[in-house]
């Protein structure tokens, strides 16, 4: 299965790839599914279409498609993190995008992108390949 | 209208720009009248709930407990609202309550622990280290967080966002921005 270097990774039904501001342009012509569109961002309902992350689900201990119900677009410029996991799968996201991490004590807690470190292992869905050790 | 101050005011205000006076309502010493029975909050020790109460189509309520205090608002006052909802819904015969709590300072560590438990909107969001808002961005929030409940509502319904942790996550993710 492809992995982009970097972006939010959505998918198909069909396991395509999906670009979260090609999905934006595309869906805001449909004004019924745009729940906000102002000065500081567009969100967009896309529960009832087949577009999933990979996140980590708790009770099976492993990564899983995660149905998408709703698209958020900023508009506001904020500062864009990159995360990189120890397999060279990278992310970049914004400094407020939480990812689930598991603490030193197998405790499960958000963390901010902006407050990762190195070491820390991200339990959300970057990737398919499931949880992944922050390098940088 | 009786307003206990002026960010209550405003709260208020700003809540009535979605819905026709007749179905906004704000009380102080609220005794809580459940669908199926009363339950006082008003007993020994005296616990004072105010809440500005927001009827939307299909019997969907949001309680919006207004926090003009003069520094972070604490758990136990998440706590305190969660237990409100939890009897409204509990003894509700056709009714579902959505509970947020507007802030003026912000919220204390250990809110959002609450406020996911006992799905309740936090606004402005608690992220930390900056957890300061100036008034004018609260109300922005609090206008955009009822705009997009009402959307959601009407396109998904109420059900489904009454579970879990998923109205606390809409309005997390709907003023995470700002």
């Amino acid at each position: 299965m492809p992995v982009p270097e970097h972006g939010v990774t959505i998918y198909d039904k069909d396991d395509n790839i999906h670009k979260i501001s090609d999905l934006v342009e595309e869906l805001r012509k449909q004004p019924d599914r745009v729940l906000i569109d102002d000065e500081f961002g567009i969100s967009i309902d896309i529960s009832d279409l087949d577009y999933y992350v990979y996140s980590f689900d708790l009770e099976e201990q492993k990564n899983k498609k995660a149905n998408i119900s709703t698209l958020h677009h900023r508009k506001k410029k904020s500062q864009i993190l990159r995360v990189t996991l120890e397999d060279g799968v990278a992310v970049e996201v914004s400094e407020d995008t939480l990812f689930h991490v598991k603490t030193e004590d197998d405790q499960l807690k958000y963390v901010r992108a902006d407050k990762l470190e190195p070491g820390m292992a991200v339990l959300s869905g970057i990737t398919p390949n499931g949880p992944g050790v922050i390098v940088y | 209208m009786d307003f206990k101050n002026d960010f209550e005011k405003k709260t208020f205000e700003t809540c009535s720009i979605f819905l026709s006076e007749d179905r906004i309502s704000l009380e102080h010493n609220y005794t809580i009248r459940t669908e199926k029975t009363i339950v006082s909050f008003t007993g020994n020790p005296q616990k004072e709930i105010d809440v500005l109460t927001m009827e939307f189509p299909n019997n969907v309520k949001l309680l919006v407990s207004c926090k003009d205090y003069g520094t972070n608002v604490p758990p136990a006052a998440i706590q305190e609202w969660g237990d409100v909802l939890k009897v409204l819904n509990k003894h509700s015969l056709f009714s579902t309550y959505f509970g947020l709590v507007v802030a003026s300072k912000g919220f204390s560590e250990g809110c959002e622990a609450w406020a996911k438990t006992d799905n309740i909107g936090l606004i402005p969001p608690y992220r930390g280290e900056r957890n300061e808002f100036d008034e004018s961005q609260i109300f922005k929030m609090l206008q955009r967080v009822i705009h997009v409940f009402l959307k959601t509502v009407y396109r998904r319904g109420a059900a489904e966002i009454s579970d879990n942790e998923n109205f606390y996550w809409l309005c997390y993710k709907t003023v995470a921005d700002l």
